[in-house]
């Protein structure tokens, strides 16, 4: 038997007077920015091939793995590597577009674009013409919204184009979506404009850190029951995607003032804010998105906020833009709020305005 | 620190993880990184063991650095004299010696050949092994590789679906 399947990560290699700095067990999910130069990151479950007489290639430490995958082509020959196992699926996720080197033998570029055209019609595939672009959607689903679904459509879609938008929609009970998918859309779609999260309370801000940080032309992000994201990782979503428009926040209850100032700030394309059952933000945040997004601002839309009379003010006063208004749920307000509201002149394009459940 | 310069006649012992020692010169085990690290910091006195490096991949190892030593020593001559035409000659020779050695290589020797020189920090002999393997992979089946690289499946059948429906189009 070769000696390579007694490499099974333990003692023996770290053993003797190591000249080298052995990093610590690598985990195989984890992201590929920093990879230790350790001489024993064998991750794989050992029990696994103990069972089997011929060496595997999974014996192989995970930076030379990385380093094989980084040379497997964009497109075709990825999207069947990411077939063969889920460790192999997991770490061909985590490498970066830009990562990827290019092919020498660049014969299958030709190929990749002429598969576009033969994506399957699944329901949940579709391509989509809203911008006249055609760029790929996703919408997972409840028990379809695992890790393990997010790496496949990372691998997939950046051969055929990319994708545009992903809406994930509940998440799976036994192993639901994390910070882990969440990178891996981000590493694999740079592309992303869209992203809707509802209901995942297992992705925080590491994973929407890895988004800001790798899909800049984001323009639509809508956050819905993520109890794990807070104001870092919004403000992370401002400082690095400038053409925002859309923002759409219900239900976070770590979300606040701080996040919504730097939205303001950061964001000057901001068109449409529709904030909803967030008990943090306050007229503070209300104050700083409007005074400084109000140029194109034209969507606004406020619910069950513990905002007072001073927002109300601030909107009457730099709602320059807005043209569809809405205040619901908003106990803390009062009639004379409006009074000032109206009487700031500001809401001079106003076309709609709902008002709802206000006051005591 | 003093930093020792890297002198044409020294060499250096290293020790593979089955006791066999091999001489090098410095001017050749500059091309490892941590080997290059240590001449910088002064300690590459006595043996230095490679515990990751068996001895028939260590010595795979030092005849590649070998090799391309010469070639940098050879090439310094022959463009101080003119020619660069020579250069690209030389450049693909290289590139034909690399593709034969490494094509020489079985499974085994390509697998421990990669660990040891991510683990010696070669990058060169990494990046033309990497390489290689990547291009066993290139047109192949996720049944083929599996086989080919002796790897279990260990998806749910019901993943297996929804990741091949994910990546459908490489199979049509």
């Amino acid at each position: 038997m070769p000696a390579l399947v007694n490499y099974n990560g333990d003692d023996e290699l770290h053993s003797g007077g190591c000249l080298f700095p052995t990093g610590s067990y690598v985990d195989v999910y984890s992201p590929p920015r920093k990879r230790a130069r350790t001489s024993a990151s064998f991750a794989f479950s050992e029990s696994e091939f103990e069972l089997q007489n011929q060496p595997s290639i999974e014996v192989l430490p995970e930076e030379c793995l990385f380093e094989i995958f980084k040379r497997i082509p964009c497109g075709k020959e990825r999207s069947s590597a990411a077939c063969v196992s889920k460790s192999w699926l997991m770490l061909l996720s985590s490498i970066r577009k830009a990562e990827i080197c290019k092919s020498k033998s660049n014969g299958s570029e030709n190929l990749n674009n002429s598969a576009v055209a033969s994506v399957s019609d699944d329901v949940e595939m579709k391509t989509c013409d809203e911008h006249g672009d055609g760029y790929l959607t996703r919408c997972l689903d409840g028990k379809k919204a695992t890790d393990m679904r997010l790496a496949a459509i990372a691998v997939g879609t950046s051969g055929h184009g990319g994708l545009g938008k992903l809406s994930i929609r509940g998440s799976n009970y036994i192993r639901g979506v994390t910070n882990f998918g969440l990178s891996a859309i981000a590493r694999g779609c740079p592309s992303l404009r869209s992203l809707s999260l509802w209901n995942v309370p297992c992705v925080g801000d590491e994973g929407l850190f890895e988004i800001a940080k790798e899909c800049h032309l984001l323009e639509k992000l809508e956050l819905s029951h993520c109890p794990s994201v807070s104001d870092k990782g919004l403000i992370a979503i401002a400082q690095r995607c400038p053409n925002l428009t859309a923002l759409n926040i219900e239900s976070c209850s770590k979300i606040g003032n701080e996040g919504m100032q730097a939205i303001g700030k950061f964001c000057p394309q901001l068109q449409s804010i529709s904030i909803k059952d967030c008990p943090l933000v306050r007229d503070h945040a209300i104050s700083s998105l409007l005074s400084s997004a109000s140029s194109v601002l034209t969507k606004v839309k406020l619910q069950g906020l513990n905002i007072t009379d001073f927002s109300l003010a601030v909107i009457g006063h730099y709602g320059k833009a807005v043209t569809s208004l809405m205040l619901s749920g908003l106990r803390n307000v009062t009639e004379k709020g409006f009074w000032v509201m109206g009487n700031a002149q500001g809401l001079q394009k106003l076309i709609s305005l709902t008002i709802a459940s206000c006051g005591a | 620190m003093s930093t020792p310069s890297v002198s044409v006649n020294r060499v250096l012992k290293l020790k593979s993880s089955d006791g066999e020692i091999f001489e090098v010169k410095q001017t050749v085990a500059v091309q490892s990184g941590v080997l290059k690290q240590m001449m910088e910091d002064g300690c590459t006195e006595g043996e230095i063991p490679l515990n990751n490096v068996d001895s028939p991949t260590l010595a795979k190892i030092i005849e590649w650095c070998n090799k391309h030593h010469d070639n940098d020593v050879e090439g310094r001559v022959l463009s101080e004299e003119r020619e660069k035409e020579k250069e690209k000659e030389k450049a693909a020779d290289m590139k034909k010696w690399e593709s034969e050695f490494i094509d020489a290589l079985n499974r085994d020797e390509i697998y421990f050949l990669l660990t040891g020189s991510n683990y010696m920090d070669i990058k060169e002999l990494l990046d033309c092994a990497a390489q290689k393997v990547a291009d066993m992979v290139k047109g192949k089946t996720p049944e083929a590789i599996r086989e080919m690289f002796n790897i279990q499946s260990d998806f749910t059948e019901e993943e297996e679906e929804a990741i091949r429906k994910e990546n459908q189009w490489a199979f049509d």
